[in-house]
């Protein structure tokens, strides 16, 4: 088989569809989390809404900024116009209803909120949008979503979809890290600063939480050798996910012969890389107000594992959940008030 | 033979993959500044040392004006290559630009807010991570408000004036007692471990009062 050929069927594989309806489920609810938080906080109109009607710019009447102000011209009523269709698009992308036009209108509408208040949108916001958008042109509705019920009168069908949008988002953490983990050049990430920069981040006052802040300058001062040992850890962590690619195909075709394969399997580094990820991103939310970082970022760790496993996992979550509700009817039906 | 559809596809998506190594590729070209920062000659004796050992010795200016012309070539060639796809990043907003979690200087800042009672005195209602007399922490620690304030490397953010407009607004309405608000950013500088951190004294002080704010 040539090369060209193995190219084309290595994007042409198929796999079972739980793992990108699982990616769906859990990106869409951190967007819909931050949206609902907006909202609670009384910022949408503060936020997106134009500079004459209270907003923090910078949009306004003359410099409409979005393509929708630019149609629909910019007021108040239709940064809440923008906001309800994220709202509604997320959580349309959620429950599986019209997935991919769900997906590609709350991309548009994420998009239309970004440019309405640019410093407002960070990067986890445009890590979120690429991840919708590869979704939204993947089979990640076909299963547990309303779309599936429709179409199978069942939540939960086995169907098998093309594989190339988690390949997609493989990538995409691989390019985040590596590229994250090369722009720590600053003198507090590398020796240069005596790998300090965990310390220094836990001082900052606008990014620390609050028990980070009451922690006594004695006690970091003790810790400063283990927060330099996490600095390391952290650095060489984002940038060995350059060799992420490799030992998620490495994983995914285990069966296959190969001296290499079989170290890298046996020595079980990608659930070794996945482990630090985690145990990084839980740390960072606790110690830091980071928002949805933590949270976005780790709604795309699925994609690193086998679709079986994935499947294996749904199948049993949803056995519990049936047995556990049984349970509750059952004890319900024998104590009637 | 391949079937059609399979090959029409892994082109599409070998050209995706394509258009985003491109668009991961720096979108700002190399400035002097970047050397004089104590990473940037780091990278500059490795690079030195690398070159050395193939037998190319140059001088450390003119290696320094050859990075900052190649990376502005490079620049242009990326901008060139990605024109033809622009529309679709400005539509969708999607970027392959990762400067995640990049905290950790020792430089950084902390708002204060402060409010001007009738008498004319001044009072701290609110030290980020300290003091909230009126409660607005729920507020200010919310993440894409502190992106709108959290001044970056080069000074205030754009949306900066808004947002002390917005957050004197909100203060005045609830407070009649105040006639303006202060607020601004405490430079810190952290010191080691053992050493104690230093205020450099306030920047981006912004002043509203309740007649400017008036409608």
């Amino acid at each position: 088989m040539s090369l060209v050929e193995r190219w084309i069927r290595f994007w042409d594989r198929h796999e079972p569809a739980d793992t990108l309806a699982v990616l769906r489920v859990l990106v869409g609810s951190v967007v819909l989390a931050d949206l609902a938080q907006v909202a609670y906080l009384g910022l949408v109109e503060a936020l997106w809404a134009p500079i004459e009607e209270g907003g923090m710019g910078p949009s306004r009447y003359a410099l409409p900024v979005s393509v929708t102000y630019a149609w629909l011209s910019a007021s108040a009523q239709h940064a809440w116009l923008i906001y309800g269709v994220a709202c509604v698009a997320a959580t349309a992308l959620v429950l599986g209803a019209r997935t991919r036009t769900s997906a590609l209108l709350l991309v548009f509408a994420y998009a239309e909120l970004s440019r309405l208040s640019p410093d407002a949108d960070r990067g986890i916001d445009v890590l979120l949008r690429n991840a919708v958008l590869v979704l939204g042109f993947s089979g990640a509705g076909k299963t547990l979503s309303y779309d599936a019920w429709r179409t199978h009168g069942h939540l939960h069908p086995f169907v098998r979809v093309p594989s190339w949008p988690r390949v997609f988002i493989v990538l995409q953490l691989t390019v985040l890290y590596f590229g994250a983990g090369i722009l720590k050049q600053s003198p507090a990430w590398t020796s240069l600063g005596g790998y300090s920069a965990l310390f220094m981040v836990l001082q900052q006052p606008h990014y620390a939480s609050f028990a980070s802040l009451s922690l006594p300058p004695r006690l970091l001062v003790e810790l400063s050798p283990l927060f330099a040992a996490a600095t390391f850890v952290t650095v060489f962590w984002e940038r060995s996910a350059l060799a992420l690619p490799l030992l998620f195909f490495f994983r995914q075709g285990r069966s296959r012969a190969g001296r290499l394969r079989a170290i890298v399997n046996r020595a079980r580094l990608l659930e070794i890389w996945v482990a630090l990820g985690v145990v990084f991103h839980l740390s960072l939310a606790l110690s830091l107000e980071l928002g949805i970082f933590p949270w976005g970022c780790l709604a795309l760790y699925p994609a690193l594992a086998r679709p079986d496993t994935v499947r294996n996992v749904v199948v049993r979550g949803a056995a519990a959940a049936r047995h556990i509700g049984r349970g509750a009817m059952r004890a319900h039906a024998g104590n009637p008030r | 033979m391949p079937r059609l559809w399979p090959a029409l596809r892994a082109a599409l998506l070998t050209g995706i993959l394509v258009v985003q190594c491109v668009q991961a590729t720096p979108d700002r070209p190399i400035e002097p500044k970047g050397f004089e920062r104590a990473e940037g000659r780091r990278l500059l004796g490795w690079l030195e040392a690398s070159l050395a050992a193939f037998g190319m010795r140059t001088e450390r200016a003119r290696l320094e004006q050859e990075l900052m012309e190649d990376s502005k070539r490079l620049l242009t060639l990326r901008n060139t290559l990605l024109a033809p796809v622009a529309p679709f990043f400005y539509y969708t907003d999607t970027r392959q630009q990762w400067g995640l979690f990049l905290l950790g200087s020792n430089q950084c800042f902390r708002m204060h807010v402060e409010v001007q009672r009738r008498g004319g005195s001044w009072e701290l209602v609110y030290r980020a991570g300290a003091e909230d007399r009126l409660g607005l922490a729920p507020w200010l620690r919310y993440r894409r408000l502190r992106g709108i304030y959290n001044p970056s490397r080069v000074g205030a953010r754009r949306q900066y004036q808004g947002f002390v407009d917005w957050l004197s607004r909100r203060i005045l309405a609830e407070d009649p007692d105040s006639e303006a608000v202060r607020v601004s950013m405490e430079r810190l500088e952290i010191g080691a471990p053992g050493e104690p951190t230093t205020s450099h004294g306030l920047e981006h002080v912004e002043v509203r009062t309740r007649a400017e704010l008036s409608p």
